[in-house]
């Protein structure tokens, strides 16, 4: 084994150390399912192996794994086929019924959010954990989605909409400077990143 | 009304179900195990790693019927096994080509008793590749007293097991003392076979070996069975042609049933409802669960998942845990899936812990 090779190894191999916990996260948000986060993170850093110096030559090497382990969610999940046999636990009986919300609507209104994330598109969840998980303008978002920034507006617009639907908010009414933002901008696809007025 | 606006309580909530993420120390593990590790594969232990993993090594006696006695040698020192490295041998006769070659320990060790640091042991290099089966263990079967031209072979099953106790490939060897060092004298079944050896039974000068036939994603396709014989004093061995013990159980021939019981515990329970015996090992796929071997609501006390015939009209059930209250269910729930894969027709509750097919109706053996 090489040098290079070598050093490629520990890069990696304390990268995986340190960031595993944080990716995990991410893939868990995206796929909802601890055993899937798990195959995840697991499958997209091993595909980025035998690639890893295009890792470290990335100016954010993290942002450069997410990406990866975004696309690989999206890619898996186009290739899986759907299923949509449901558990109704107050009857402990099982039947078969097509997709639709959740109905947990009646918990309370964060299990109601979470439960709403679960219904969301992919794409939609992506973007959403994206900007408001990690934070993400929207050009990132854009960026890791491969996407125009005018997509994740809309992604997310509808995202938020259907999300508003199981709540009361504090912005309810008046409407949030993000929700503006975003319904006019799709409606004159100015681009805000720039510093347009709403 | 919430005092939060959508965006602020949204951020709360992701970060809330950011602590439900699972440990990351399992995935590093594997991640390590499937990348870096394979570079080291080929590299030296140091003395203190070989004696740390001599010392852990544990020995489960198991009685697999015929003359011989298998002994399972569980290597609890590899959790992960292509980071343990190749053990130092005395004569890398067999194997040597492969980086991934770990060696096997082949002491002639007393029933039940721990294997000592220093003992007798003779290392025997060993070519099979636990690759794809990061997190989780190699088990040596060992069938004792293949008695040929007055000499002593042993038949060796070498398998590699995944953490939650599944058989995932194996390979057959017959082993020989030739110089007071033990050499691999012919490999019976290789890897590349896709097996799971499942049992060894015979002595004299043949031997059959009971396994499981793994379609290509590691789903049990069937039982069968072969039996080596040797006819010139154990320099080669014929195989017979190979005998279909049963065919794995599928959805369709099974009559499934998933009930809720106190505390929120899930038994799925199968018969086969075929005219013909079926064979059912592994673990149903539901929503949210985590193989285990054992916990509260049942599993088995074995270190493998339990391969069961199932005779017509038999029954084999699984047992869940339920979802831990503050871990979320999937939105959309996952039909239950036999180990072959296939879907039953009945739908899923999210579980947390989920164990393997265990004979009869109770979940536990």
């Amino acid at each position: 084994m090489g040098k290079p090779r070598r050093a490629a190894d520990e890069h990696f191999a304390e990268f995986v150390r340190a960031n595993t916990a944080a990716l995990l996260k991410t893939a868990y948000l995206l796929t909802r399912d601890p055993v899937d986060a798990e195959e995840l993170v697991q499958d997209s850093l091993v595909w980025l192996y035998p690639r890893w110096q295009q890792v470290q030559a990335a100016e954010h090497q993290l942002a450069y794994v997410r990406k990866a382990v975004t696309n690989r969610f999206l890619a898996g999940k186009r290739r899986m086929a759907a299923s949509e046999i449901r558990f109704d636990p107050t009857l402990q009986t099982f039947t078969e019924q097509p997709a639709g919300p959740d109905e947990a609507g009646e918990v309370d209104e964060r299990m109601a959010i979470w439960a709403e994330l679960g219904s969301l598109s992919d794409r939609q969840r992506a973007a959403v954990v994206l900007r408001f998980f990690h934070d993400l303008p929207d050009d990132e978002v854009a960026q890791v989605l491969d996407c125009r920034v005018g997509t994740v507006r809309s992604l997310i617009s509808r995202s938020l909409s259907a999300l508003r639907a199981r709540g009361t908010f504090a912005d309810d009414g008046a409407g949030s400077s993000y929700l503006r933002n975003v319904t006019n901008s799709d409606a004159s696809q100015r681009d805000l990143s720039k510093g347009e007025p709403a | 009304m919430s005092r939060n606006s959508l965006p602020d309580e949204l951020r709360s909530v992701l970060l809330q179900h950011s602590f439900d993420a699972p440990d990351a120390d399992d995935t590093i593990t594997r991640i390590l195990a499937d990348t870096v590790s394979q570079q080291l594969a080929g590299r030296r232990p140091n003395h203190r790693q070989l004696a740390a993993g001599l010392t852990a090594a544990a020995v489960i006696v198991l009685g697999l019927g015929g003359v011989g006695i298998a002994k399972l040698h569980h290597d609890a020192g590899s959790a992960s096994s292509a980071s343990r490295g190749s053990v130092n041998s005395p004569a890398p006769a067999f194997g040597s080509q492969d980086h991934n070659n770990k060696g096997m320990n082949l002491a002639p060790l007393p029933g039940g008793q721990g294997l000592a640091s220093g003992s007798t042991s003779i290392v025997v290099p060993d070519n099979l590749s636990c690759a794809t089966t990061p997190g989780g263990k190699r088990l040596y079967t060992q069938l004792d007293d293949i008695r040929l031209n007055g000499q002593t072979d042993q038949v060796v099953a070498a398998q590699c097991v995944s953490a939650n106790g599944v058989r995932t490939s194996s390979q057959v060897y017959v082993v020989a003392e030739v110089s007071g060092i033990r050499t691999i004298r012919a490999t019976v079944i290789p890897q590349s076979a896709g097996i799971s050896v499942v049992s060894l039974a015979g002595g004299s000068d043949q031997f059959s070996v009971e396994y499981l036939r793994l379609a290509t994603a590691g789903a049990p396709e069937s039982l069968q069975r072969q039996t080596f014989r040797t006819t010139d004093g154990g320099a080669s061995y014929q195989g017979s042609a190979t005998e279909t013990v049963a065919q794995a159980c599928r959805a369709k021939i099974l009559a499934a049933s998933l009930a809720g019981e106190a505390g929120g515990r899930y038994r799925l329970q199968v018969r086969n409802s075929s005219g013909s015996a079926c064979v059912l090992t592994g673990y149903p796929s539901l929503a949210g669960g985590t193989q285990t071997l054992r916990g509260p609501a049942g599993g088995t006390r074995a270190e493998l998942v339990p391969v069961l015939t199932l005779a017509p009209g038999a029954v084999a059930t699984a047992a869940a845990e339920p979802l831990a209250p503050h871990q979320p269910c999937p939105a959309v729930a996952k039909p239950v899936r036999l180990p072959d894969g296939s879907a039953l027709s009945a739908g899923a509750p999210c579980v947390g812990q989920v164990h393997p097919f265990v004979a009869g109706s109770s979940g536990s053996d």
